[in-house]
């Protein structure tokens, strides 16, 4: 029966080690989006779902450039890597305008140029300036250089459809022009081209993310040995999502490993064998086993920063251990049942109060935090199993008596901390630190600033600039969005929206946006156009300046055009709209404005009030915003678990008792912030909160153990919980390096609580 | 059809023009100015009579050229090495960037490189040379030329230049039958900006449009 018990632990372990080991080998997906940390449920349903739309067509994009003093290098080397992408089946470039396209799509808007005049034209219509738009046209008419092709003036004498297309290309604010079916431009004496892939695959799987930055790199590198001229630019969420994989790898690998080796040179160190060693890696072991197969069990995805945070669950699954051997520390032989008795009151105690943090932790809606929430619960709840089951029939030596001297010394720790702080002196010490750092922590500023708290390359970023500034597009996180019944209805929507949008061009707060209204008008407003022309083409000053021309008729810009239809511009090679057309569906049609070279929000936020249809997403305030509340609702959740442990404590104590030793970490919690952020000048962020969290359950633990330990054991106690708060602080300190700001911002966090945790569980002791 | 479709994409694709910012055009250096009066005759399909226009011009030493026009009304532009301004009346109507309009540059260019008589980059742009005859020369750029070098952007097919000390000639071919003749006259070169025939009794201000 004693073997029973340890045997089907192990043999479950075994299982699950095997059930990790498949699915590692056939490839798990490793989501590194940190907005899949986040849950998808605030605003209303269509902005999330046009949002999510509009997320994935930027998300599955990647744009490159290649420059060079020649136009045919330049193009031929980006049809090199294009070509070899493609072959490779990673992407496919975004169509071309083929010769057929630009005539069917010129066509088809040269047949509705009467309802088609910038915006102007139609002012100077509007206002009867009859005068100025001939003038206007003379203008160019007797310009050196006449900007139309031949044949087309006679058509066209008031240029308006000319100035129509011009008007539509300065309020997109694009700096790039077509040449060959392919935007370029020349900037300081090279020629850039830029073309668009669409991704074949998903931009934060990671198999695709190798294959398709190895492959880009590898030909990026043969072109550029070939002809050092080149500058090869590229930008998109893959090389973003690449990047931080990598990162989170390197961290993750860094950080496991030292903290393994700190680990171990502690263990062998202290106890002078290797059997604790040994068995601490089973249990360790078995925690990293139990939890990865679980949310490997329940989760399609894990989330990188799940993967980091079960890099650092070795300092925590290691605490059982090492309160296991301690027990054993000294001249005195103690046997493993013994030593197991010893402690596994505290143990049971922190192990379930754990599983309740956790668990509450685990109502916070997030995907990526349930993830971190079971892998924490089950690992402890495995690294617990593998202690109690398997270290009494393992664990054979009955005393280490390496460790006197710093056992002696924690024993002196212990009688000096009871000499000056007697239990009514630690109350009111509690309640001071309590209540005073619940009242300084108030007054601390968050940030929540989503930019603040993603690491980016600046390699990538000087890139993506690099392409922004020479397409003169942003890729902007803020955009609006655009809803109604029919196309009709938003199009008109959208010249509302556009008008505002006009006057903030002219106070400079944005440089232009890009509408699918600009090109294609509402019916009604074309119907407008057709209207105004017809009225001023009835003009004496119209007539006059058509006389002299020697017209006697116009024909192109009649009023008997037919009106522009979105759909017959699609089809007629409109390929570039369609990246504005969010959802075509039947009662729901949603468009996209795009903004380049946003100053300021609030004018932008301004500018969508009283219009209903039309809503002003921004994704990185919108995320920030989400953090905020869940930073908020973090700490909430934090005082729920402290009530929740404290109820469940009471259950063992007196209340008054399991006030306490539950105060112990309450006060390293709220004294935390105020060292990270108060002294050390660190944001405090949501993942500071989520850091708070672990330095509640490690402090129960240290309170636990102190205040389990008989006066004569809690030297032992106190020797133990330094341990693992070194261990801890190892593994989490070196988080706090990690260039990934969340896993640093946790690490942080935790040294500085785990520091106080310890510091203060002598507080819990019981006392005479 | 392809010119029309070059036209198309000139206007729609390539005049995603960038804002100038008068900082841009930034005022003459006081070197060499060549000064002089244009004779415009553009002739169009559809249309019984050509357009005629006259005015002065400045090629700058600054690369700047202003484009005067007089006859029949007043148009002012300007062109320089980043940006193109017109104004009628003396008010503003247009500012773009000059290097998203590859067929103005390439006119300035031109008449700039045709001045200097600097025929070494003629031929590194078009790899062509002029034909002389005595102090004068004539060259032409035909579409093969200009496709090869600014792509199928422009509005142009053919360009034909002469002139001896300086241009006498342009035109301006651009298809479906529509071109442009414009003369060169009293041109002189002068190290100051201001125009010397604004002042000078014994030449007519402006040469008389072609009716």
């Amino acid at each position: 029966m004693t073997r029973l018990l340890p045997l089907g632990w192990l043999s479950c372990l075994l299982l699950a080690a095997l059930f990790v080991a498949v699915r590692l080998m056939s490839g798990f997906a490793l989501e590194a989006n940190m907005l899949a940390l986040l849950p998808n449920d605030s605003g209303d349903a269509w902005v999330e779902e046009a949002s999510a739309i509009v997320a994935n067509k930027i998300g599955n994009r990647v744009v490159l450039v290649v420059g060079h003093t020649g136009f045919d290098r330049a193009n031929q080397a980006l049809q090199s890597l294009l070509f070899e992408l493609e072959r490779q089946e990673l992407g496919v470039r975004q169509s071309q305008l083929s010769t057929q396209q630009i005539e069917s799509f010129h066509s088809r808007l040269l047949a509705s140029s009467s309802g088609l005049l910038s915006r102007s034209d139609r002012q100077l219509m509007q206002t009867e300036r009859s005068k100025e738009l001939v003038q206007r046209a003379r203008a160019q008419l007797f310009s050196p250089i006449l900007m139309v092709g031949g044949g087309t003036v006679s058509d066209d004498p008031l240029f308006l459809f000319s100035r129509f297309l011009a008007d539509k290309a300065t309020i997109s604010a694009q700096k790039m022009q077509f040449r060959e079916g392919l935007l370029t431009r020349e900037h300081d004496g090279k020629h850039f081209v830029l073309a668009t892939l669409l991704l074949t695959g998903e931009p934060f799987d990671q198999n695709f993310q190798q294959r398709f930055s190895q492959l880009f790199s590898d030909t990026r590198q043969q072109l550029i040995q070939a002809d050092s001229g080149l500058q090869v630019l590229a930008t998109g969420a893959l090389f973003y999502a690449s990047d931080a994989v990598e990162q989170g790898r390197r961290d993750s690998l860094l950080i496991g490993s030292v903290s393994l080796l700190a680990v171990i040179g502690l263990l062998v160190g202290l106890f002078g064998s290797l059997r604790p060693l040994l068995l601490s890696l089973l249990s360790i072991s078995g925690g990293l086993i139990g939890g990865l197969a679980v949310i490997l069990l329940l989760f399609e995805k894990i989330h990188l920063i799940a993967l980091v945070f079960g890099a650092g669950i070795i300092g925590i699954s290691v605490d059982y251990a090492i309160h296991y051997f301690s027990e054993g520390l000294g001249a005195d032989p103690v046997t493993p049942a013994q030593k197991l008795n010893r402690v596994l009151p505290a143990l049971t105690l922190g192990m379930i109060s754990s599983v309740i943090g956790f668990a509450t932790l685990a109502q916070a809606p997030f995907p990526g935090l349930r993830q971190i929430a079971v892998f924490s619960a089950v690992g402890l709840v495995c690294a617990y199993m593998t202690v109690v089951t398997g270290f009494t029939w393992l664990d054979k030596k009955t005393a280490y008596p390496h460790s006197n001297r710093l056992l002696a010394l924690a024993k002196q720790f212990d009688r000096l901390v009871h000499r000056w702080v007697g239990d009514h002196a630690a109350i009111v010490l509690l309640v001071i630190l309590v209540g005073g750092g619940v009242t300084l922590a108030r007054t601390l500023v968050a940030d929540d600033d989503l930019r603040q708290q993603q690491t980016v390359s600046a390699e990538l970023k000087e890139q993506e600039h690099a392409i922004r500034s020479l397409s003169g597009v942003d890729n902007a996180t803020q955009f609006f969005l655009v809803s109604g019944s029919s196309s009709e209805a938003v199009l008109r929507a959208e010249e509302q929206l556009t008008s505002r949008l006009d006057q903030l061009i002219d106070e400079g707060q944005i440089t232009g946006y890009n509408s699918i209204s600009t090109l294609v008008p509402s019916a009604q407003r074309q119907a407008e156009n057709q209207a105004l022309l017809r009225r001023h083409q009835a003009s004496a000053e119209v007539g006059q300046y058509y006389r002299s021309l020697g017209l006697s008729t116009v024909a192109r810009a009649g009023p008997e055009n037919m009106p522009l239809r979105l759909n017959q511009l699609n089809d007629a090679g409109g390929d570039h709209l369609s990246g504005l057309l969010v959802s075509n569906e039947i009662g729901r049609v949603v468009h996209m404005v795009t903004l380049s070279g946003v100053v300021q929000l609030k004018p932008l936020e301004q500018a969508a009030i009283g219009l209903n249809s039309v809503q002003l997403v921004d994704q990185t305030s919108r995320w920030s915003q989400v953090l905020e509340t869940y930073r908020q609702r973090a700490i909430a959740l934090l005082m729920v678990a402290v009530g929740l442990i404290w109820l469940f404590l009471s259950w063992r104590y007196r209340p008054l008792r399991a006030a306490i030793i539950v105060a112990v970490p309450t006060a390293a919690v709220v004294l935390t912030p105020l060292v990270t952020s108060g002294l050390l000048g660190e944001p405090f962020t949501f993942f500071s909160a989520m850091g708070l969290m672990l330095v509640l359950m490690m402090g129960i633990d240290f309170a636990l153990f102190y205040a389990e330990a008989p006066e004569p054991q809690r030297p032992v106690s106190l020797f133990a919980n330094g341990l693992s708060a070194i261990s801890t602080m190892l593994a989490f300190g070196l988080m706090s390096l990690s260039a990934t700001y969340a896993v640093h911002a946790f690490g942080i966090t935790i040294l500085v609580g785990i520091s106080l945790a310890l510091l203060l569980s002598p507080l819990a002791a019981r006392r005479a | 059809m392809v010119r029309r479709l070059a036209q198309f994409c000139m206007v729609f694709f390539s005049l995603f023009g960038g804002v100038v910012t008068a900082a841009d055009l930034s005022p003459a250096s006081v070197e060499q100015n060549l000064f002089g009066q244009f004779k415009q005759l553009r002739y169009l399909t559809g249309f019984d009579q050509p357009i005629s226009s006259s005015g002065r011009f400045r090629v700058g030493a600054d690369q700047n050229l202003i484009w005067h026009t007089l006859l029949p009304f007043e148009n002012h532009l300007q062109i320089s090495s980043s940006g193109i301004t017109q104004r009628i009346a003396g008010e503003q109507v247009m500012q773009l960037a000059a290097s998203k309009l590859p067929a103005v540059k390439l006119f300035g260019d031109l008449l700039r490189i045709s001045l200097a008589q600097e025929w070494q980059q003629l031929e590194q742009q078009f790899g062509i040379q002029p034909r002389f005859d005595g102090q004068n020369w004539a060259f032409e750029i035909d579409s093969e030329q200009l496709t090869s070098r600014f792509g199928s952007g422009l509005p142009l097919e053919k360009i034909a230049m002469q002139g001896g000390q300086f241009v006498d000639k342009l035109i301006l071919q651009r298809g479906q039958g529509d071109y442009d003749i414009i003369t060169f006259e009293y041109q002189t070169q002068l190290p100051g900006l201001s125009d010397p025939l604004t002042a000078s009794p014994d030449r007519p201000a402006v040469v008389d449009p072609q009716p």
